[in-house]
This record gives structure tokens, sequence and C-alpha cells, in this order.
């Protein structure tokens, strides 16, 4: 990282006087994107970056207590990038700063009357019944303390090329720090968001520190 | 260059991928646990369900009514108007918007009702927040089976009638004296007269008698609820009662007996039944003795009224008034049953309801010789360790009531000690007793007074020489490798209550009191109840771990004094599924 900052500022100092500007669209781990390129030099150029993409889901999980669970997962970054192309031809190493957009968020509701106890033979609850109102509800949001998340990676391709029309490939990893999940719960749920769980669930995703980049692009020099 | 670039690449993807655990992630999903957790119940209510004659626990549907019925909730905190004690043994609360106190005490009527039992009513009155008991004793509808205390049974099958109803030869049926008993009962059904049953029809060949007698103290508790209480619940001072069944083998059951004179009714001449059958309530009672000696002396006679309780239809009406007279050593009522109305000792036996199920004959006081009002008369407790389990016993005539309370030295009101809220009807001029005994232990001190609605006493308990204060932890533990499916929190336990005996029929079965447990806990798979408890030493127990309605049982015995007692009580029968890891 520190080289490559060192690189960016040498190949600064001998700006050429013909700079050319890019733009592209891209697809990938970090969801449909868009960046304009403005390149420096035959070695250097810089980046801006948006890519983001949410998904949502309904999906019904039959543990316990049979609950719907509503998700809507955000992935993305906004980002100022270096490209550095060391051999002045397509391959170059990348490296920035991002704005994370990630975040996982989903709501759950018991979808039916839980049997707390024993049921016959005829699926008869012995025991009592507690309706889907009266269990509550949970929710659970995963996201990252801090958004600031650096970035470097391979490419291949220029944005702002001598081509008219490029491919680009990049592979990398955003250095996102240890997630956090957060629970929610009310109803006779409301213990399910002890701060206990959430230190169980956190401690076993606190090794998850880096999100993996790959990206595929097309690039138009303006 | 290639290899270099390779490796980075490589490199990048390990960082992203391959440096994070999924094992650690996936076991943390596994260990996330759905938990719940009840509502706190301030004030918890548990009640034991009984045979009155045997001791053993009762399965029983509970409905509650009163004017605190609306404020009864179940173990999860939901309204609850009746409730199956599966196991004899229940657990209840209150809602945390009421908090019960002495001037504003919560009243719940509690109305038992099991297969092969009369119903039996209780009123329990809760005074204060934290834990309330209240038992139930059910007596049989198998009137002349187990004979329990303060009755006594007799069955005849020796008399008979011919075709027309003529009975051939007197018979004459007596309960024995017994110890556990101050009064008898006997029935004499002359030769030549005729039993009938209520539509007319007369009652042919071999003819059985089934006769009991019940006294005016502790044979209280074996009569119907119906017979003890009014039509308002209250208490109605009852003298004796006899249950009288005459049946033949067609299953015709008496309701009178005509004279042998044909259409005739019967009558009392000089105190004796002319024609009819006679149905004697006699009773031993000193104390009963001394109020006829103290009303004879006066100048005057002392009557009871007499009260016909029939099962069949659940009807209790009055049928008569009695004089009741010296009979030996004790006091004897003489019923004249033969069809005459109006006169003092004949039975009115157009009022008898349906006799299909035998008649419940009781004579009570009379309201002029009787008081009524709430149980005020206050008792000051001396001599007790911290807080004890203390079952208490007020009996008297027409008073019969028990009730296990925690409590330490200080002054109570009766009405307080035995839940017994409203009013209750006492004789005049007798005296009635507190019995107190620690719970579990055989050690018994009493103390009497002329009433229980006024005045003050006190009561010196003694020291508890055949008991040991032992920690007791009862646990309710998946086995090993499961989890409870569900989880619930260590404050949903409110609800959660133990019940212990001394193995063995006929012992009391205690409730483990709020005061004495000292902790609960509840994890993924057991949940604890900690509790200091008086209990003998190298003696086994039966406890019973109650959710709501639901209970398991399990025996221990206790170790040598000074060690920590271990209870282990199954989940399954709580109702508390486990399941694998």
């Amino acid at each position: 990282m520190k080289r490559l900052l060192l690189a960016a500022i040498a190949a600064m100092i001998t700006l050429p006087a013909t700079a050319q500007i890019g733009v592209a669209v891209r697809a990938g781990t970090l969801g449909p994107g868009v960046e304009v390129a403005y390149k420096l030099s035959p070695k250097l150029a810089l980046r801006a970056t948006g890519s983001t993409y949410t998904y949502t889901t309904t999906e019904e999980l039959d543990e316990e207590v049979t609950v719907s669970f509503d998700a809507e997962a955000t992935v993305g970054a906004i980002g100022a990038i270096v490209d550095f192309h060391p051999f002045n031809n397509l391959i170059r190493l990348s490296g920035g700063i991002t704005v994370n957009l990630f975040e996982v968020s989903g709501q759950g509701t018991p979808t039916e009357s839980y049997c707390f106890g024993d049921e016959d033979a005829g699926g008869v609850c012995d025991g009592k019944v507690f309706t889907p109102q009266r269990m509550g509800s949970m929710g659970m949001t995963v996201s990252h303390p801090s958004s600031v998340a650096p970035y470097v990676g391979l490419g291949f391709g220029r944005v702002a090329g001598t081509k008219r029309v490029g491919f680009l490939f990049d592979v990398g990893t955003l250095y996102t720090g240890s997630p956090e999940i957060d629970l929610v719960a009310d109803g006779l749920l409301a213990p399910t968001a002890s701060t206990d769980q959430e230190a169980t669930l956190n401690e076993g995703i606190e090794s998850f520190q880096w999100y993996p980049v790959v990206s595929l692009g097309l690039a138009i020099r303006l | 260059m290639k290899k270099i670039t390779s490796t980075a690449l490589a490199f990048l993807v390990a960082i992203g991928l391959a440096g994070c655990d999924f094992q650690a992630a996936e076991d943390a999903f596994d260990n996330f646990d759905i938990i719940i957790e009840l509502e706190p119940i301030n004030t918890v209510v548990n009640g034991i369900v009984t045979d009155n004659a045997t001791g053993e626990l009762v399965a029983a549907r509970l409905s509650f009514s009163g004017s605190g019925a609306g404020t009864v909730i179940d173990a999860y905190s939901d309204p609850l108007t009746e409730i199956n004690a599966e196991d004899g043994v229940v657990t209840f609360g209150i809602q945390n918007s009421v908090t019960p106190s002495e001037s504003a005490p919560v009243e719940i009527t509690v109305t038992a009702e099991a297969d092969g039992y009369f119903d039996e009513t209780v009123t329990v009155e809760i005074t204060e927040t934290g834990d309330t008991q209240f038992s139930v004793s059910l007596n049989s509808e198998n009137v002349t089976a187990t004979a329990a205390r303060g009755t006594a049974v007799a069955q005849d099958n020796s008399g008979s009638s011919d075709a027309s109803g003529n009975v051939q030869q007197t018979v004459t049926v007596q309960t024995q004296q017994s110890a556990q008993s101050t009064a008898t009962a006997s029935v004499t059904v002359p030769q030549g007269a005729r039993p009938l049953t209520a539509a007319g029809t007369p009652l042919t060949g071999q003819l059985t008698t089934e006769l009991k007698s019940y006294d005016s103290a502790t044979g209280l508790q074996a009569l119907p609820a119906k017979v003890r209480l009014g039509a308002d619940g209250s208490n109605q001072a009852v003298a004796g009662a006899a249950y009288f069944k005459l049946v033949d083998r067609a299953g015709n059951v008496a309701v009178t007996v005509q004279p042998a004179s044909s259409g005739g009714v019967a009558s009392k001449s000089a105190g004796v039944c002319v024609g009819g059958a006679t149905i004697t309530i006699r009773n031993s009672d000193p104390a009963q003795r001394a109020i006829y000696d103290l009303i004879v002396a006066s100048g005057q006679a002392l009557f009871f009224d007499v009260f016909a309780f029939t099962p069949a239809d659940g009807q209790t009406n009055q049928v008569g008034t009695v004089q009741v007279e010296e009979d030996g050593a004790g006091l004897k009522a003489d019923l004249c049953l033969g069809g005459g109305t109006g006169s003092t000792g004949v039975i009115d036996t157009g009022a008898i309801g349906n006799p299909a199920g035998g008649i419940f004959f009781s004579v009570r006081f009379q309201t002029a010789l009787t008081s009524s009002g709430p149980l005020d008369h206050s008792v000051t407790f001396a001599g007790i360790s911290g807080t004890k389990n203390i079952v208490l016993n007020l009996i008297g005539n027409g008073i019969n009531l028990t009730a296990t309370k925690s409590i330490r030295n200080g002054s109570y009101k009766l009405s307080t000690l035995l839940n017994a809220g409203g009013d209750y009807r006492v004789v005049n001029n007798t005296t009635y007793t507190l019995r107190a005994v620690y719970s579990g232990s055989s050690e018994t001190v009493d103390v009497t007074f002329a009433s229980p609605l006024t005045g003050t006493s006190s009561l010196t308990m003694p020291a508890l020489s055949d008991l040991s204060t032992y920690n007791v932890v009862a646990a309710l533990a998946c086995p090993a490798g499961q989890q409870f499916e569900v989880q619930i929190t260590s404050g949903s336990l409110d609800a959660v209550s133990a019940f212990y005996r001394i193995a063995g029929v006929g012992a009391p079965w205690t409730v483990l009191p709020k005061s004495a447990i000292t902790s609960k806990e509840a994890t993924a798979n057991s949940i604890r109840i900690a509790g200091s408890l008086d209990l003998k030493a190298n003696t086994q127990y039966r406890f019973k771990g109650v959710l709501g309605s639901d209970a398991a049982t399990t025996l221990a015995t206790s170790p040598a004094a000074g060690q920590t007692f271990n209870i282990t009580l199954s989940v399954d029968e709580v109702g508390i599924e486990c399941v694998s890891e």
C-alpha cells in the first residue's frame, strides 16, 4: 500500500499534457456499478467508483419456532482508487479508499402458534399455545462499525485506455473490519436478542474482516 | 512476471475468503437459541387437591369465581377461568396490576370438580404479594368408602320387605363409636313400615341401608360443600350430619318411610318418632354438650335446623327443626322420616330432592346461637426461627379450616393465616382451637379461644427438634447432549413451583414457599430451583415440580444433616421438550 502511494506520487510529478478520461460499467461482488477514470500518465490513473446492489427475500425458517423472515441485503461501495500500471501495459495494481455500503437486515415474525410443551400423537398441544402476536418478532442487522474500507487489488484493463473500448477484470479485497450483528426482539421472544446471544454471533463472524471483490467491466474512453 | 501476478492474485483471494473462519460462524449460529421470557408474576397461588380420606392427590378441574376471579392468570400471564390440576397440584397467578393487601385482599372462590368426588369449594383470600397456598379436600361420592377423620360408616343388608313393600323385621343400623369421631348415627325402620321412593313406589325384597355419621369438627371436612356451606358460600355452623341411603335390589331409593297404618304419616310423640323411620345423630363433643347445658340451665331447649342435601340433583333444602336431647354421654337429634310435616323433629320429606344418590341430613345451630363476621381474631406467634411453613387448622363447632402459611414471629388475623376471606358463622358460648405444626413435623401446638371473630391470643412454636435445615437443589435437566427446544429465562420461573411430602400414603403435601427459595436459574438445558427446607434426615421424600398444570414427580432420600439435598426431576413430565444440541 505504501509503495503504491509512493508510485502514484512519483507518477503525478510527471503528468502528461494529454490526460484522458474514461467511463466504465461493472458487475461483480459489489453489485453493478459505474466508474469514471482519469488517466494521469501511462502508468497512473485515478478512478472514482460506485457500486451497489440490494437483494430482498422472504424465507420461512422451520426451526423451534416457524418464522417468516424478510431479509434485505445491500452490498456495494463508493470509492476513490488509484490504478498503477507498473509495466505500462493492461495489468495494474489498484488501491484506494471506499465507503462500504454493506448492510444486511432482517425481520422475522412467527407464522404459526407455538406449542410450549408436548404435543400428543395427533399433534394437539398438551402444553401452552402462544399466538404469533404473543410470541412477538425478532430482527437482525449486520453492518460494519466503520464504513471506511481500504481497497487493494489486481486488475486487467484500462478505463481510460488507448483503445476506445476496453475490457476490465479486477480481483481484490476490501478491508472492512469485523462485522457486527445487532439483534432486536419483542414479545416473548425479547430475550432472544440478549447481549449474550449477540456476543456469541459476533465472535463467530469476527474473522470476516475482508470482503472479496471480483468484477468484470466494460470501459469506454471519452 | 506472470508468476508474480498469479501469486498476488491468489494471495488476495486467500485474504478475502480463506481468512474467514466459516466453521466458527457456523458454530455461532448453531449456538444461537430461541429464548422465551414469560412475564414475571408477582403473586403466585399454589394449590393442592387431595382425597380427604386418604390424603392422596386427585386430578381435578378447578374453576374460579368470586370478586377476584377476573384477576386470575395462568403461568404464562394469560387470563384464566379454569385449569386442570392433572396431578392434583396447580399453580396460577394474580395479575401484576393488582397488589393484594390486608386492606384490599383478593378473594377467589375455587370450585374443584373430579370424577367420583363431590364438588368442593374453597375461598382463597390473598392479602400479600409473593405466594399463597390453598388446599382442597375432595370427598368421594362413594360415601361408604374409606372413612375420613370425624366419620363412621355402617352398611347393612339384613332388611327386607314383602311384595307390598312392608318391612318384614325392624331394621336397625348404627355406626360404631370410634376414637376418630365424636359422632355416631343410627337408623331404625320399624317392622311393617313401607319405604317409598319420591314417586311413591315401595321398596321390595332385600333392603340395603347405608349410613355414615359426621361429627361437628373434623367430620365437617368430609362433608360435601353443599352440606357445610350456604348458597352464598358461607359456613353454616353444622353441628353434625348423617348420610342415609335405603335402597332395594331394583335400585329404588327411599325418600320416606310410610307408617304401617296405610296412608298414615309419621309423627313425634314425647320425643319418639311414631310410625316412620328414625335417624338419630349423636354427638359426644364436650363443647357441644356445654352449649346444651348452658341453654337448658336457662330454662330453654336447644333446637337445630335440619337440612337435606341430595347429591343426585345438588339440592340443599331445609326440611325441619329438631329438639336436641341428652343421650347418655352426649347429645342426640332424632329425625323422624315418615311424610309428616310441621312438627318439630318430623322431616318434611316433600322438601327433599332426588334421593337416588342418598341423602345428607345435617343439623345446624340456629342463627340466634351464632355470630357471623370476618375471622378477625389475632394470633401472635413467637418462637419461629426466620420464616417457616406452618400448617394451621382452626377447628370447632361448625368450622374446620386448614391452610399452610409461610409465617414469621408476629401477629396475624385468622383470616390471613387461613386464607379465609368473607364472613364466617361461629357458635356462641363455645371454644375454638387453632392447631399449628411445622410442615413436615409432628410436633403440634394449640391455642384455644372463645371466638374466631374477635380477641387476641398468642402461640409459641416449639423448637424444630425433628427437622434439619437443608439446602435443597431441584433440577429439571435435559439428558446429556440435549437442550431445551426453546429456552426460557430465569425470570420466567415465577410460576414454577415445587411440592413435597414424606414418601408414603397419606402424608400431607407441602409447597416449597417463595420465601424458602434462594435461587431459580434457567439455562439452555436445565432449570434449577434452590431453597432452604426443614426436612427429616435420611428420610425418603416425594417431590413434585410444577409448571402451571403439569408436574414431574420423583423420590429422593434426604442425606445426613448439613449436606446439600439434590433432586432431579424429569423434564418430559412438565411438558418441556429437549432436542439434540
